[in-house]
Protein backbone atom coordinates (compact mmCIF):
# COMPACT_ATOMS: atom_id res chain seq x y z
CA UNK A 1 0.00 0.00 0.00
CA UNK A 2 2.73 2.79 0.94
CA UNK A 3 5.03 1.67 -1.63
CA UNK A 4 1.71 2.12 -3.83
CA UNK A 5 1.39 5.83 -2.51
CA UNK A 6 4.72 6.53 -3.51
CA UNK A 7 5.71 5.28 -6.71
CA UNK A 8 1.68 7.81 -7.79
CA UNK A 9 3.64 10.59 -6.04
CA UNK A 10 6.87 10.67 -8.27
CA UNK A 11 4.88 10.67 -11.08
CA UNK A 12 2.71 13.65 -10.03
CA UNK A 13 6.37 15.47 -9.18
CA UNK A 14 7.05 14.14 -12.55
CA UNK A 15 3.93 15.74 -14.13
CA UNK A 16 4.59 19.05 -12.38
CA UNK A 17 7.98 19.66 -13.44
CA UNK A 18 7.39 19.08 -17.13
CA UNK A 19 7.80 22.39 -19.23
CA UNK A 20 3.90 23.71 -20.48
CA UNK A 21 3.99 24.91 -23.66
CA UNK A 22 1.01 26.86 -24.82
CA UNK A 23 0.05 27.27 -28.35
CA UNK A 24 -2.46 30.25 -29.01
CA UNK A 25 -5.48 28.79 -31.03
CA UNK A 26 -6.53 32.01 -30.76
CA UNK A 27 -8.33 33.28 -34.43
CA UNK A 28 -5.79 36.25 -34.94
CA UNK A 29 -2.89 33.96 -34.42
CA UNK A 30 -3.99 31.15 -36.08
CA UNK A 31 -4.53 33.52 -39.35
CA UNK A 32 -0.81 35.05 -38.85
CA UNK A 33 1.08 32.15 -39.39
CA UNK A 34 0.13 30.26 -35.73
CA UNK A 35 -1.67 27.19 -37.96
CA UNK A 36 1.89 25.95 -38.87
CA UNK A 37 2.24 25.14 -34.88
CA UNK A 38 -0.77 22.88 -34.68
CA UNK A 39 1.80 20.08 -34.85
CA UNK A 40 4.37 21.12 -33.00
CA UNK A 41 4.14 18.04 -30.50
CA UNK A 42 4.99 15.85 -33.04
CA UNK A 43 8.02 18.03 -34.10
CA UNK A 44 9.79 18.66 -30.92
CA UNK A 45 12.82 15.91 -30.49
CA UNK A 46 11.93 12.63 -28.90
CA UNK A 47 13.72 12.59 -26.17
CA UNK A 48 11.58 15.79 -24.80
CA UNK A 49 8.60 13.91 -24.94
CA UNK A 50 8.38 13.46 -21.36
CA UNK A 51 10.03 16.46 -19.97
CA UNK A 52 7.29 19.07 -22.20
CA UNK A 53 3.64 19.03 -22.45
CA UNK A 54 2.31 21.03 -25.42
CA UNK A 55 -0.73 21.88 -25.63
CA UNK A 56 -3.42 24.23 -27.64
CA UNK A 57 -5.17 26.80 -25.80
CA UNK A 58 -7.89 29.56 -26.04
CA UNK A 59 -6.92 33.36 -27.06
CA UNK A 60 -3.99 33.93 -24.43
CA UNK A 61 -5.20 37.51 -24.71
CA UNK A 62 -1.63 38.46 -25.72
CA UNK A 63 -2.92 40.68 -29.23
CA UNK A 64 -4.58 42.72 -27.40
CA UNK A 65 -2.14 43.68 -25.26
CA UNK A 66 0.20 46.84 -25.57
CA UNK A 67 3.38 47.14 -27.42
CA UNK A 68 5.46 45.52 -30.37
CA UNK A 69 5.17 42.48 -30.08
CA UNK A 70 2.92 40.67 -32.99
CA UNK A 71 1.43 37.51 -33.16
CA UNK A 72 1.20 34.36 -33.21
CA UNK A 73 2.16 33.86 -29.78
CA UNK A 74 3.05 30.61 -27.77
CA UNK A 75 3.49 30.15 -24.15
CA UNK A 76 6.75 28.47 -23.09
CA UNK A 77 6.47 28.36 -18.88
CA UNK A 78 6.56 31.82 -18.34
CA UNK A 79 8.00 33.26 -21.14
CA UNK A 80 5.95 34.30 -24.02
CA UNK A 81 7.30 33.63 -27.58
CA UNK A 82 6.28 36.22 -30.02
CA UNK A 83 6.25 35.51 -33.95
CA UNK A 84 6.62 32.72 -33.02
CA UNK A 85 7.79 29.48 -35.09
CA UNK A 86 8.84 26.15 -34.36
CA UNK A 87 12.62 27.00 -34.24
CA UNK A 88 11.78 29.57 -31.66
CA UNK A 89 10.04 27.44 -29.23
CA UNK A 90 12.93 24.67 -30.15
CA UNK A 91 15.14 27.35 -29.18
CA UNK A 92 13.09 28.76 -25.92
CA UNK A 93 12.88 25.22 -24.77
CA UNK A 94 16.44 24.29 -25.04
CA UNK A 95 17.39 27.24 -22.93
CA UNK A 96 14.95 26.11 -20.20
CA UNK A 97 15.81 22.15 -20.78
CA UNK A 98 19.60 23.23 -20.20
CA UNK B 1 3.76 29.24 -48.42
CA UNK B 2 3.05 30.38 -44.94
CA UNK B 3 5.17 31.14 -42.08
CA UNK B 4 8.58 30.88 -44.09
CA UNK B 5 6.79 33.93 -46.84
CA UNK B 6 6.40 37.14 -44.81
CA UNK B 7 4.86 38.80 -47.53
CA UNK B 8 2.13 36.72 -46.84
CA UNK B 9 1.60 37.82 -43.47
CA UNK B 10 2.13 41.23 -44.15
CA UNK B 11 -0.53 41.11 -46.37
CA UNK B 12 -2.89 39.56 -43.66
CA UNK B 13 -2.13 41.83 -41.44
CA UNK B 14 -3.73 44.85 -44.00
CA UNK B 15 -6.66 42.62 -44.56
CA UNK B 16 -7.44 42.64 -40.86
CA UNK B 17 -6.15 46.22 -40.22
CA UNK B 18 -8.64 47.41 -43.48
CA UNK B 19 -11.39 45.13 -42.08
CA UNK B 20 -11.20 46.61 -38.58
CA UNK B 21 -11.36 49.71 -40.25
CA UNK B 22 -14.10 49.19 -42.01
CA UNK B 23 -16.01 47.20 -39.59
CA UNK B 24 -15.90 50.22 -36.83
CA UNK B 25 -16.79 52.42 -39.36
CA UNK B 26 -13.50 54.80 -39.62
CA UNK B 27 -12.56 53.47 -42.98
CA UNK B 28 -12.73 56.40 -44.48
CA UNK B 29 -11.02 58.89 -41.90
CA UNK B 30 -8.51 56.52 -40.36
CA UNK B 31 -7.00 54.81 -43.53
CA UNK B 32 -4.36 57.32 -44.52
CA UNK B 33 -2.41 56.40 -41.25
CA UNK B 34 -1.67 52.81 -41.78
CA UNK B 35 1.69 52.88 -43.73
CA UNK B 36 2.74 55.22 -40.89
CA UNK B 37 1.25 52.67 -38.17
CA UNK B 38 3.04 49.81 -39.77
CA UNK B 39 5.86 51.17 -39.85
CA UNK B 40 6.40 52.60 -36.52
CA UNK B 41 9.36 51.96 -34.16
CA UNK B 42 10.08 48.33 -33.71
CA UNK B 43 8.53 46.68 -36.75
CA UNK B 44 10.39 45.13 -39.14
CA UNK B 45 11.65 46.87 -42.25
CA UNK B 46 12.48 45.45 -46.02
CA UNK B 47 13.39 47.58 -48.16
CA UNK B 48 16.09 51.09 -48.03
CA UNK B 49 14.25 53.77 -46.17
CA UNK B 50 11.19 54.38 -44.44
CA UNK B 51 9.37 55.83 -47.04
CA UNK B 52 9.63 52.87 -49.86
CA UNK B 53 8.30 50.76 -47.29
CA UNK B 54 5.65 53.44 -46.79
CA UNK B 55 5.21 53.55 -50.25
CA UNK B 56 4.73 50.09 -50.80
CA UNK B 57 2.29 49.22 -47.83
CA UNK B 58 0.43 52.07 -49.47
CA UNK B 59 0.09 50.54 -52.73
CA UNK B 60 -0.77 47.01 -50.94
CA UNK B 61 -3.76 48.93 -49.23
CA UNK B 62 -5.19 49.95 -52.58
CA UNK B 63 -5.03 46.30 -53.73
CA UNK B 64 -6.52 45.14 -50.71
CA UNK B 65 -9.13 48.19 -51.06
CA UNK B 66 -9.79 46.21 -55.10
CA UNK B 67 -8.13 48.86 -56.79
CA UNK B 68 -5.82 47.85 -59.66
CA UNK B 69 -2.07 49.26 -58.85
CA UNK B 70 -1.39 49.54 -62.35
CA UNK B 71 -4.11 52.08 -63.15
CA UNK B 72 -3.53 54.80 -59.35
CA UNK B 73 -2.65 57.67 -59.45
CA UNK B 74 0.53 57.99 -56.97
CA UNK B 75 -1.10 61.22 -55.19
CA UNK B 76 -4.26 59.71 -54.32
CA UNK B 77 -5.47 59.50 -51.14
CA UNK B 78 -6.14 56.44 -49.14
CA UNK B 79 -8.72 57.83 -47.17
CA UNK B 80 -10.14 59.01 -50.74
CA UNK B 81 -9.22 55.33 -52.18
CA UNK B 82 -11.64 54.04 -48.98
CA UNK B 83 -14.44 56.03 -50.19
CA UNK B 84 -14.18 54.88 -53.70
CA UNK B 85 -13.74 51.24 -52.38
CA UNK B 86 -16.83 51.52 -49.82
CA UNK B 87 -19.33 53.00 -52.94
CA UNK B 88 -17.42 50.17 -55.39
CA UNK B 89 -20.53 48.43 -56.66
CA UNK B 90 -18.50 45.18 -57.95
CA UNK B 91 -14.92 43.78 -58.14
CA UNK B 92 -12.15 44.33 -61.28
CA UNK B 93 -13.04 41.59 -64.47
CA UNK B 94 -9.03 41.00 -63.87
CA UNK B 95 -8.75 40.32 -60.21
CA UNK B 96 -4.82 40.19 -60.11
CA UNK B 97 -2.45 43.46 -59.73
CA UNK B 98 1.35 43.80 -59.58
CA UNK B 99 2.48 46.53 -56.93
CA UNK B 100 5.00 47.96 -59.11
CA UNK B 101 7.14 49.77 -56.21
CA UNK B 102 7.19 46.19 -54.32
CA UNK B 103 8.44 44.06 -57.58
CA UNK B 104 12.01 44.00 -57.37
CA UNK B 105 12.39 43.94 -61.55
CA UNK B 106 14.43 40.60 -61.03
CA UNK B 107 17.24 40.35 -64.08
CA UNK B 108 16.04 37.97 -67.03
CA UNK B 109 16.74 34.15 -65.55
CA UNK B 110 20.07 33.36 -66.25
CA UNK B 111 22.76 31.33 -65.54
CA UNK B 112 26.15 32.68 -63.84
CA UNK B 113 29.18 31.72 -62.36
CA UNK B 114 29.65 32.75 -58.34
CA UNK B 115 33.00 32.96 -56.83
CA UNK B 116 33.10 29.70 -55.97
CA UNK B 117 34.80 28.58 -59.31
CA UNK B 118 38.24 27.79 -58.81
CA UNK B 119 39.76 28.00 -62.18
CA UNK B 120 40.09 24.34 -62.72
CA UNK B 121 42.13 22.68 -65.48
CA UNK B 122 39.49 20.45 -66.16
CA UNK B 123 37.42 23.69 -67.84
CA UNK B 124 34.26 21.03 -68.01
CA UNK B 125 31.48 24.19 -68.25
CA UNK B 126 33.51 25.48 -71.40
CA UNK B 127 33.94 21.88 -72.48
CA UNK B 128 29.67 21.42 -72.17
CA UNK B 129 28.89 24.06 -73.48
CA UNK B 130 27.29 24.18 -76.88
CA UNK B 131 26.95 27.33 -77.55
CA UNK B 132 30.55 28.29 -76.60
CA UNK B 133 29.59 31.34 -74.42
CA UNK B 134 32.47 30.60 -71.43
CA UNK B 135 35.92 31.65 -71.51
CA UNK B 136 38.55 31.26 -68.30
CA UNK B 137 39.79 34.75 -67.63
CA UNK B 138 42.48 35.39 -65.35
CA UNK B 139 41.02 32.08 -62.98
CA UNK B 140 37.59 32.54 -63.28
CA UNK B 141 35.33 31.20 -66.03
CA UNK B 142 32.45 33.52 -66.93
CA UNK B 143 29.16 33.10 -69.28
CA UNK B 144 28.67 35.97 -72.06
CA UNK B 145 24.79 35.94 -71.83
CA UNK B 146 24.08 37.40 -75.12
CA UNK B 147 25.44 33.75 -76.87
CA UNK B 148 24.04 31.24 -73.79
CA UNK B 149 20.85 29.93 -74.52
CA UNK B 150 20.05 29.00 -70.67
CA UNK B 151 20.87 25.28 -71.08
CA UNK B 152 22.60 24.42 -67.45
CA UNK B 153 24.69 22.07 -69.23
CA UNK B 154 27.66 24.02 -67.70
CA UNK B 155 25.75 24.25 -63.93
CA UNK B 156 25.73 20.25 -64.22
CA UNK B 157 29.04 19.97 -65.27
CA UNK B 158 30.78 22.00 -62.68
CA UNK B 159 32.51 19.65 -60.15
CA UNK B 160 32.27 22.78 -58.03
CA UNK B 161 28.85 23.43 -57.50
CA UNK B 162 29.97 27.13 -58.61
CA UNK B 163 27.42 27.60 -61.33
CA UNK B 164 24.07 28.74 -60.35
CA UNK B 165 20.85 29.87 -61.95
CA UNK B 166 19.17 32.87 -61.01
CA UNK B 167 15.21 32.40 -61.89
CA UNK B 168 12.69 35.06 -62.47
CA UNK B 169 10.23 33.18 -59.91
CA UNK B 170 6.96 34.69 -61.25
CA UNK B 171 7.77 34.17 -64.58
CA UNK B 172 8.98 30.62 -63.81
CA UNK B 173 5.96 29.74 -61.44
CA UNK B 174 3.43 30.61 -64.32
CA UNK B 175 2.33 27.82 -66.42
CA UNK B 176 1.32 29.73 -69.52
CA UNK B 177 3.77 32.45 -69.98
CA UNK B 178 1.36 35.17 -69.23
CA UNK B 179 3.57 36.95 -66.69
CA UNK B 180 6.63 38.96 -68.50
CA UNK B 181 8.53 42.48 -68.27
CA UNK B 182 8.03 45.32 -68.78
CA UNK B 183 10.47 47.89 -70.74
CA UNK B 184 11.01 48.89 -67.62
CA UNK B 185 12.29 45.91 -66.26
CA UNK B 186 9.06 45.24 -63.91
CA UNK B 187 6.78 42.40 -64.30
CA UNK B 188 3.54 42.63 -66.06
CA UNK B 189 0.58 39.88 -66.42
CA UNK B 190 -1.38 39.71 -69.60
CA UNK B 191 -4.66 39.20 -69.02
CA UNK B 192 -5.63 37.20 -71.79
CA UNK B 193 -3.08 34.84 -71.48
CA UNK B 194 -3.21 34.38 -67.49
CA UNK B 195 -5.36 31.47 -65.90
CA UNK B 196 -5.81 33.25 -62.71
CA UNK B 197 -4.46 29.65 -60.95
CA UNK B 198 -2.30 32.03 -58.82
CA UNK B 199 1.13 30.55 -58.21
CA UNK B 200 2.72 33.80 -59.12
CA UNK B 201 1.28 35.73 -55.65
CA UNK B 202 3.13 32.93 -54.04
CA UNK B 203 6.03 33.05 -55.72
CA UNK B 204 7.29 36.27 -56.07
CA UNK B 205 9.63 36.30 -52.72
CA UNK B 206 8.57 40.33 -52.60
CA UNK B 207 5.01 39.44 -52.63
CA UNK B 208 4.73 41.51 -55.89
CA UNK B 209 1.61 40.44 -56.78
CA UNK B 210 -1.69 40.84 -55.00
CA UNK B 211 -5.69 40.26 -55.35
CA UNK B 212 -7.34 43.24 -55.85
CA UNK B 213 -9.93 42.03 -52.74
CA UNK B 214 -13.40 42.63 -52.53
CA UNK B 215 -13.71 42.49 -48.79
CA UNK B 216 -14.69 46.08 -48.15
CA UNK B 217 -18.00 45.62 -50.10
CA UNK B 218 -18.02 42.96 -48.21
CA UNK B 219 -18.33 44.33 -45.51
CA UNK B 220 -20.26 47.16 -46.18
CA UNK B 221 -23.37 43.78 -47.45
CA UNK B 222 -22.94 42.58 -43.94
CA UNK B 223 -24.28 45.79 -42.98
CA UNK B 224 -27.04 46.03 -45.21
CA UNK B 225 -30.72 45.33 -45.04
CA UNK B 226 -30.05 42.68 -47.92
CA UNK B 227 -29.54 39.49 -46.18
CA UNK B 228 -25.78 37.46 -47.06
CA UNK B 229 -25.63 33.50 -47.69
CA UNK B 230 -22.56 31.89 -47.41
CA UNK B 231 -21.69 29.19 -49.60
CA UNK B 232 -18.19 27.32 -48.29
CA UNK B 233 -15.82 25.45 -50.01
CA UNK B 234 -14.87 21.85 -48.55
CA UNK B 235 -11.32 22.79 -49.08
CA UNK B 236 -12.28 25.11 -45.20
CA UNK B 237 -11.79 22.43 -43.24
CA UNK B 238 -8.34 23.03 -41.43
CA UNK B 239 -8.27 26.85 -42.36
CA UNK B 240 -9.28 27.84 -38.57
CA UNK B 241 -9.13 26.41 -35.26
CA UNK B 242 -12.11 24.39 -34.51
CA UNK B 243 -14.06 21.78 -35.71
CA UNK B 244 -16.34 22.25 -39.23
CA UNK B 245 -19.54 22.47 -37.48
CA UNK B 246 -17.46 25.87 -35.64
CA UNK B 247 -16.13 27.43 -38.69
CA UNK B 248 -19.63 27.01 -40.17
CA UNK B 249 -21.02 28.55 -36.74
CA UNK B 250 -18.28 31.32 -36.89
CA UNK B 251 -19.51 32.35 -40.66
CA UNK B 252 -22.56 32.66 -39.06
CA UNK B 253 -21.93 35.14 -36.45
CA UNK B 254 -20.67 37.69 -38.60
CA UNK B 255 -24.04 38.37 -40.29
CA UNK B 256 -24.77 35.47 -42.61
CA UNK B 257 -28.05 34.30 -42.52
CA UNK B 258 -27.65 30.86 -43.50
CA UNK B 259 -24.34 29.21 -44.21
CA UNK B 260 -24.42 25.99 -47.16
CA UNK B 261 -21.65 23.31 -47.87
CA UNK B 262 -20.71 23.61 -51.74
CA UNK B 263 -19.53 20.00 -51.10
CA UNK B 264 -23.68 19.84 -51.59
CA UNK B 265 -23.20 21.11 -54.91
CA UNK B 266 -20.74 18.70 -55.54
CA UNK B 267 -22.27 15.96 -55.04
CA UNK B 268 -24.73 17.31 -57.97
CA UNK B 269 -21.36 18.15 -60.02
CA UNK B 270 -20.50 14.29 -59.88
CA UNK B 271 -23.71 13.08 -60.89
CA UNK B 272 -23.99 15.17 -64.00
CA UNK B 273 -20.49 14.25 -64.87
CA UNK B 274 -20.87 11.07 -64.38
CA UNK B 275 -23.70 10.76 -67.13
CA UNK B 276 -22.01 13.08 -69.45
CA UNK B 277 -18.81 10.70 -68.94
CA UNK B 278 -20.85 7.39 -70.17
CA UNK B 279 -22.83 9.45 -72.75
CA UNK B 280 -19.49 10.79 -74.32
CA UNK B 281 -18.05 6.98 -73.58
CA UNK B 282 -20.68 5.55 -75.29
CA UNK B 283 -20.75 8.05 -79.02
CA UNK B 284 -17.04 7.22 -79.14
CA UNK B 285 -15.39 10.08 -77.04
CA UNK B 286 -12.03 9.63 -76.18
CA UNK B 287 -11.89 11.33 -73.10
CA UNK B 288 -13.72 13.49 -70.55
CA UNK B 289 -12.17 16.60 -68.55
CA UNK B 290 -13.16 17.40 -65.17
CA UNK B 291 -14.74 21.40 -65.29
CA UNK B 292 -15.29 22.03 -61.47
CA UNK B 293 -11.51 23.59 -61.35
CA UNK B 294 -12.12 27.15 -63.09
CA UNK B 295 -8.08 28.20 -63.45
CA UNK B 296 -7.97 24.95 -65.99
CA UNK B 297 -11.02 25.56 -67.84
CA UNK B 298 -9.50 28.84 -68.69
CA UNK B 299 -5.80 26.90 -69.82
CA UNK B 300 -8.48 24.58 -71.50
CA UNK B 301 -9.99 27.00 -74.23
CA UNK B 302 -5.86 27.60 -75.39
CA UNK B 303 -5.19 24.43 -76.13
CA UNK B 304 -6.73 23.37 -79.30
CA UNK B 305 -8.76 20.67 -80.00
CA UNK B 306 -9.36 20.39 -75.72
CA UNK B 307 -12.61 22.47 -76.04
CA UNK B 308 -14.89 19.35 -77.18
CA UNK B 309 -13.53 17.22 -74.30
CA UNK B 310 -14.12 19.72 -71.00
CA UNK B 311 -16.99 18.90 -69.28
CA UNK B 312 -19.89 21.57 -69.54
CA UNK B 313 -21.43 20.24 -66.28
CA UNK B 314 -21.88 23.09 -63.64
CA UNK B 315 -18.98 23.92 -60.61
CA UNK B 316 -20.18 22.47 -57.68
CA UNK B 317 -20.31 26.42 -56.73
CA UNK B 318 -23.07 27.24 -59.37
CA UNK B 319 -24.98 23.82 -58.44
CA UNK B 320 -24.73 25.27 -54.66
CA UNK B 321 -25.76 29.05 -56.03
CA UNK B 322 -28.79 27.83 -57.43
CA UNK B 323 -30.12 26.17 -54.64
CA UNK B 324 -29.56 28.70 -52.46
CA UNK B 325 -31.22 31.29 -54.64
CA UNK B 326 -34.19 29.05 -54.49
CA UNK B 327 -33.74 28.64 -50.34
CA UNK B 328 -33.08 32.31 -49.85
CA UNK B 329 -34.48 34.45 -52.82
CA UNK B 330 -33.61 38.01 -53.12
CA UNK B 331 -30.17 37.26 -50.51
CA UNK B 332 -26.86 37.89 -51.85
CA UNK B 333 -24.76 34.94 -52.14
CA UNK B 334 -20.83 34.83 -51.32
CA UNK B 335 -18.85 32.11 -52.49
CA UNK B 336 -15.96 31.20 -49.57
CA UNK B 337 -12.87 29.20 -50.73
CA UNK B 338 -9.22 29.56 -51.36
CA UNK B 339 -9.36 30.28 -55.38
CA UNK B 340 -8.40 33.29 -57.05
CA UNK B 341 -10.16 31.73 -60.33
CA UNK B 342 -13.44 31.59 -58.79
CA UNK B 343 -13.82 35.66 -58.61
CA UNK B 344 -13.79 35.54 -62.34
CA UNK B 345 -15.71 32.63 -62.50
CA UNK B 346 -18.44 34.30 -60.42
CA UNK B 347 -18.41 37.60 -62.34
CA UNK B 348 -18.06 35.24 -65.67
CA UNK B 349 -21.62 32.64 -64.28
CA UNK B 350 -23.51 35.91 -62.58
CA UNK B 351 -24.32 32.98 -60.31
CA UNK B 352 -22.75 34.35 -57.10
CA UNK B 353 -22.47 38.23 -55.87
CA UNK B 354 -18.79 38.02 -54.18
CA UNK B 355 -16.25 35.90 -53.83
CA UNK B 356 -13.91 35.80 -50.43
CA UNK B 357 -11.00 34.21 -49.64
CA UNK B 358 -10.36 31.97 -46.35
CA UNK B 359 -8.00 34.75 -45.87
CA UNK B 360 -10.26 37.18 -46.49
CA UNK B 361 -12.63 35.02 -44.05
CA UNK B 362 -9.96 35.48 -41.41
CA UNK B 363 -9.33 38.84 -41.22
CA UNK B 364 -13.62 39.62 -41.20
CA UNK B 365 -13.40 37.29 -38.14
CA UNK B 366 -10.71 39.16 -36.46
CA UNK B 367 -12.14 42.94 -37.06
CA UNK B 368 -14.67 41.51 -35.08
CA UNK B 369 -13.05 39.47 -32.63
CA UNK B 370 -14.95 36.30 -33.60
CA UNK B 371 -12.72 33.30 -31.99
CA UNK B 372 -13.61 30.60 -34.11
CA UNK B 373 -12.50 27.45 -31.88
CA UNK B 374 -15.18 29.11 -29.10
CA UNK B 375 -17.94 29.49 -31.65
CA UNK B 376 -21.31 27.55 -31.47
CA UNK B 377 -21.33 24.93 -34.09
CA UNK B 378 -23.57 25.53 -36.54
CA UNK B 379 -26.18 22.17 -37.87
CA UNK B 380 -24.25 20.68 -40.89
CA UNK B 381 -26.76 18.88 -43.07
CA UNK B 382 -25.32 14.92 -43.52
CA UNK B 383 -23.62 14.62 -46.45
CA UNK B 384 -21.47 11.61 -48.46
CA UNK B 385 -18.02 11.93 -47.95
CA UNK B 386 -17.66 12.13 -52.05
CA UNK B 387 -18.81 16.01 -52.05
CA UNK B 388 -16.10 17.46 -49.40
CA UNK B 389 -13.44 15.11 -51.34
CA UNK B 390 -13.64 17.64 -54.02
CA UNK B 391 -11.10 19.66 -52.28
CA UNK B 392 -8.44 17.21 -52.48
CA UNK B 393 -6.72 15.94 -55.96
CA UNK B 394 -8.02 12.30 -56.84
CA UNK B 395 -11.22 13.69 -55.12
CA UNK B 396 -13.60 14.17 -58.50
CA UNK B 397 -12.89 10.89 -59.90
CA UNK B 398 -13.23 9.78 -56.81
CA UNK B 399 -17.22 11.03 -56.47
CA UNK B 400 -17.63 10.48 -59.92
CA UNK B 401 -16.36 7.07 -59.17
CA UNK B 402 -18.53 6.46 -56.47
CA UNK B 403 -21.40 7.45 -58.70
CA UNK B 404 -21.98 3.49 -60.12
CA UNK B 405 -20.15 3.75 -63.67
CA UNK B 406 -17.93 0.92 -65.12
CA UNK B 407 -15.13 1.39 -67.19
CA UNK B 408 -13.83 4.31 -65.58
CA UNK B 409 -9.95 5.25 -66.08
CA UNK B 410 -9.07 8.34 -64.44
CA UNK B 411 -5.73 10.22 -64.93
CA UNK B 412 -5.17 12.71 -62.37
CA UNK B 413 -3.38 16.33 -63.09
CA UNK B 414 -2.49 17.30 -59.46
CA UNK B 415 -1.46 20.56 -60.03
CA UNK B 416 -1.25 22.60 -63.65
CA UNK B 417 2.69 23.09 -64.76
CA UNK B 418 4.06 23.31 -68.73
CA UNK B 419 5.09 19.95 -68.10
CA UNK B 420 1.19 18.80 -67.12
CA UNK B 421 -0.20 20.90 -69.57
CA UNK B 422 1.86 18.88 -72.12
CA UNK B 423 0.21 16.12 -71.27
CA UNK B 424 -2.74 17.41 -71.58
CA UNK B 425 -2.06 18.93 -75.11
CA UNK B 426 -1.35 14.90 -75.78
CA UNK B 427 -4.47 14.52 -74.43
CA UNK B 428 -6.48 16.95 -76.95
CA UNK B 429 -4.76 14.85 -79.68
CA UNK B 430 -6.68 11.85 -78.62
CA UNK B 431 -3.41 10.27 -77.32
CA UNK B 432 -3.70 9.78 -73.72
CA UNK B 433 -4.21 6.99 -71.78
CA UNK B 434 -7.22 7.67 -69.36
CA UNK B 435 -10.77 8.58 -70.17
CA UNK B 436 -11.45 10.33 -67.15
CA UNK B 437 -9.51 13.56 -66.60
CA UNK B 438 -9.19 15.24 -63.41
CA UNK B 439 -8.00 18.55 -63.48
CA UNK B 440 -6.76 20.59 -60.52
CA UNK B 441 -4.60 23.52 -60.94
CA UNK B 442 -3.39 23.30 -57.32
CA UNK B 443 -0.93 20.51 -56.21
CA UNK B 444 -2.43 19.23 -53.77
CA UNK B 445 -6.14 20.26 -55.35
CA UNK B 446 -7.71 23.08 -53.92
CA UNK B 447 -6.26 23.15 -50.19
CA UNK B 448 -3.03 24.41 -51.68
CA UNK B 449 -5.19 27.30 -53.39
CA UNK B 450 -3.59 30.85 -53.35
CA UNK B 451 -6.14 32.23 -50.70
CA UNK B 452 -5.77 29.52 -47.96
CA UNK B 453 -4.88 30.38 -44.34
CA UNK B 454 -2.65 27.36 -43.67
CA UNK B 455 0.04 24.86 -45.17
CA UNK B 456 -1.64 21.86 -47.33
CA UNK B 457 0.19 19.75 -44.55
CA UNK B 458 -1.93 21.15 -41.61
CA UNK B 459 -4.83 20.82 -43.87
CA UNK B 460 -4.71 17.16 -44.21
CA UNK B 461 -4.26 16.59 -40.66
CA UNK B 462 -7.37 18.14 -40.21
CA UNK B 463 -8.78 16.28 -42.92
CA UNK B 464 -7.37 13.34 -41.26
CA UNK B 465 -9.11 13.78 -38.31
CA UNK B 466 -12.85 14.91 -39.25
CA UNK B 467 -12.99 14.50 -43.42
CA UNK B 468 -14.09 10.85 -42.67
Amino acid sequence: MNDKRRVISEVEVKAMDRISVRVCSGTTCYVLGGSELMDLARTLPPGWRDRVQVEGAPCLDLCRSPGQARPPFVKVGDRVVAEASVEKVVAALRELLA
Amino acid sequence: MSLDNEAVLLKREILIRVATLAHEGTLTTQLRKLPYEMTAAGRPSYRCCVHHERAILRDRVLAVLGSAIEERDESVDLNEAAVEAWERTGPDAFPLTVVDEACKGCVRSHFTVTNACQGCVARSCRNSCPQGSIVVQGGRASIDPETCINCGKCQEACPYHAIIHLPVPCEEACPVGAVTKGPDGKETIDPDKCILCGRCIGACPFGAVMEKSDVVRIVRALGDDRPLVALVAPSVLGQFPGTLAQIYGAIHALGFIDVKEVAEGAEQTAAHEAQEWAHGQASGQAFLATSCCPAWVRASRAIPGMGAFVSTTPSPMVFAARAARTAHPGAQLVFVGPCTAKRREALDTAEVDAVLTFEELGALFVARGIEVGQAEPFPLKAHRPEGRGFALSGGVAAAVAATGVTGLKPELINGLTRKSLNLLKVYAKGKGQGNLVEVMACEGGCVAGPGKVCSVKVALTHWDQEAK
